[in-house]
């Protein structure tokens, strides 16, 4: 689009030296937007009660007799993003089962589904913590003769989901559906208390025509966006405000700095980033693609907005439901960087006698600035070798 | 933590997410997950015990009778702490002594007979736990051999048999050893 701009430009400096209009370049504001992505993290540990009522950490005792309550609290934490959460428990090598010898599951919290795990009905929030049941009771008709000195099994399961963009049925036989269950992949020690929260900043890009400056307020427009999970899709906008007394024409373009774009992860292609601009002639979708895209990088002309105007550019991301683990506790960057052109509409003044030379002058620095919007226009296509157009 | 998400700026942005979503939906539901699990291994206890005494070879009865050392204890050999009673009989041969048993430790065993209690009755009982590995303190000490009349016959080629008969009851579940034996018997 850039071309058509330019070109659009260099016929209307042409003019100039006709009707009297020029145009010129005008300074850039970048801003740099950062993300980061959330994880699905939680812990299993047991405990268990004294005869003082004191919770400990569980130890296994000696020995289990029949009619025996074991005091055995599983407790799952969760280390990470909003989750579900489920439970499957089997016994092993003993006729017991998880309905019938289990103690102290909260029937209000906790709904048994046909797979046969019990399914957490709540969201499990960040750092909080949830029991499965308080004990084990060994049923008292335990045959002597079969389990005396004998060992068996309890296996405890627990599954975590994402809560954002995952809503299970919990009346149906497989309440979380088809979702398969990985193990989190981090590494390292991580406090997602610290990750991004939302905030209720405003954005803007405003071009001073007195100061002939263009300034971007904050420098990260993501500044609003809360770790992103996989599903999430987070609209927001910058106003953009034409301080000047000229009409003036905004420009855009994206580009990755360097340290993300030497990242191995390819998070930057997955999620999706959708433009739209609102100007003088419309609103329009400026850019639909990857977050990292070729096309971004050639200067988008987002529109004209007059003096004293306001224009709006509105963006979406989206990161798709398919991503997984994989893409967990990453983060990344993108630079922004708008621009803009004054259009000038300069006073001709009526004479009346023979002024050649107020004709010629016209005509030559309308040439003038069709010669340098020209070299321009051929650098940047130089510049811009991906040739494709940005704005669809 | 909440998350805010702006779906009303734009009706082509909101086409365009929906297209987006479409798309996914019929692709692989994948999403950030984790898994935990824990293993554990139970032991059922096991419950034995057995008589021990001291009992020196005991030389042949002089007509006059005698008292003879015989210290009955009973030791927990595995896991359970436990309740433990037991019976003493002699055996049927006819000495021609009055024979009792000596030393009788009633302080920490009790004898509930069968008038006293139909059930329970037979038994002496041991009114403490007996922890894994430890042993009751003796029931009694010795068997005494008397006779009131000397002129009373003495079968010297008999010989008599002491029978200690000991049962063990978990202690888990009760409150003392009335209770865990009388619900035991009731079972």
């Amino acid at each position: 689009m850039y071309r058509c701009g330019t070109a659009g430009l260099l016929s209307m400096s042409v003019l100039a030296g006709v009707g009297g209009i020029a145009a010129y370049a005008a300074p850039e504001a970048a801003v740099e937007n950062h993300f980061e992505t959330g994880i699905v993290d939680i812990s299993l540990q047991e405990y268990m009660k004294n005869e003082a009522g004191e919770e400990k950490e569980w130890s296994p005792q000696e020995a289990v007799l029949p009619g025996m309550e074991i005091s055995k609290i599983p407790r799952i934490t969760n280390e990470g993003s909003d989750c579900f959460v489920r439970v499957k428990f089997e016994f092993e090598g003993i006729d017991m089962s998880a309905d019938e010898d289990i103690y102290g599951m909260d029937d209000a919290v906790w709904t048994k589904a046909e797979d046969g795990y019990y399914y957490y009905r709540n969201v499990l929030g960040t750092e909080e913590s949830v029991d499965v049941f308080q004990g084990i009771r060994i049923p008292d008709d335990l045959s002597q003769e079969e389990y005396e000195g004998q060992s068996f099994q309890l296996d405890i399961d627990a599954d975590a989901v994402q809560a954002a963009n995952f809503t299970p049925d919990f009346e149906a036989p497989e309440p979380w559906g088809k979702v398969e269950i990985l193990e989190c992949t981090k590494e390292g020690e991580y406090d997602i208390t610290t990750f991004k929260k939302e905030n209720q900043l405003e954005f803007q890009v405003e071009y001073q025509g007195s100061a002939g400056t263009m300034t971007a307020n904050p420098d990260d427009f993501f500044s609003n966006m809360p770790y992103l999970m996989p599903g999430d899709t987070y609209t927001d906008s910058a106003v953009m405000k034409n301080s000047g007394e000229s009409d003036i024409r905004i420009y855009f373009r994206g580009e990755v700095p360097e340290e993300d774009n030497q990242d191995q992860s390819d998070i930057l292609d997955r999620i999706s980033l959708l433009i739209e601009a609102e100007t003088q002639e419309g609103r329009s979708v400026v850019y639909d693609g990857p977050l990292r895209g070729e096309t971004l990088e050639e200067t988008i002309c987002l529109g004209t907005i007059p003096a004293g105007g306001k224009g709006e550019f509105i963006y979406t991301v989206y990161m798709p439901e398919e991503l997984n683990n994989d893409y967990s506790l990453l983060h990344g960057s993108v630079r922004w960087i708008f621009s803009t052109e004054e259009i000038v509409k300069e006073q001709v003044s009526v004479q009346t006698g023979d002024n050649e030379n107020l004709g010629f002058g016209l005509l030559g620095c309308g040439v003038s600035l069709g010669l340098l919007t020209a070299v321009r226009y051929m650098r940047q296509r130089t510049l811009g070798s991906g040739g494709k157009e940005g704005i669809r | 933590m909440t998350r805010q998400r702006n779906f009303g700026r734009s009706c082509f942005a909101a086409v365009s997410v929906l297209l987006l979503t479409a798309v996914s939906v019929g692709g692989i539901r994948a999403y950030l997950t984790d898994r935990a699990e824990t293993d554990n291994n139970i032991v059922i206890g096991q419950n034995e015990t057995v008589v021990t005494e001291e009992f020196p070879e005991p030389p042949d009865v002089p007509d006059e009778g005698g008292d003879y050392v015989k210290k009955v204890r009973v030791e927990n050999k595995r896991s359970v702490p436990c309740y433990i009673r037991t019976a003493v009989e002699f055996g049927s041969s006819d000495t021609g002594f009055e024979i009792s048993l000596s030393g009788l430790n009633t302080e920490k065993w009790i004898y509930i007979s069968t008038e006293e209690n139909e059930k329970l009755g037979g038994y002496y009982y041991y009114k403490n736990v007996v922890m894994p590995g430890e042993c009751t303190e003796s029931l009694f000490e010795g068997v005494s051999f008397a006779k009131d009349d000397q002129d009373a016959y003495v079968n010297q080629d008999g010989a008599l048999d002491v029978i200690v008969y000991e049962e063990s009851l978990q202690a888990e579940g009760a409150s003392g050893y009335l209770e865990a034996w009388d619900a035991f018997i009731r079972k």
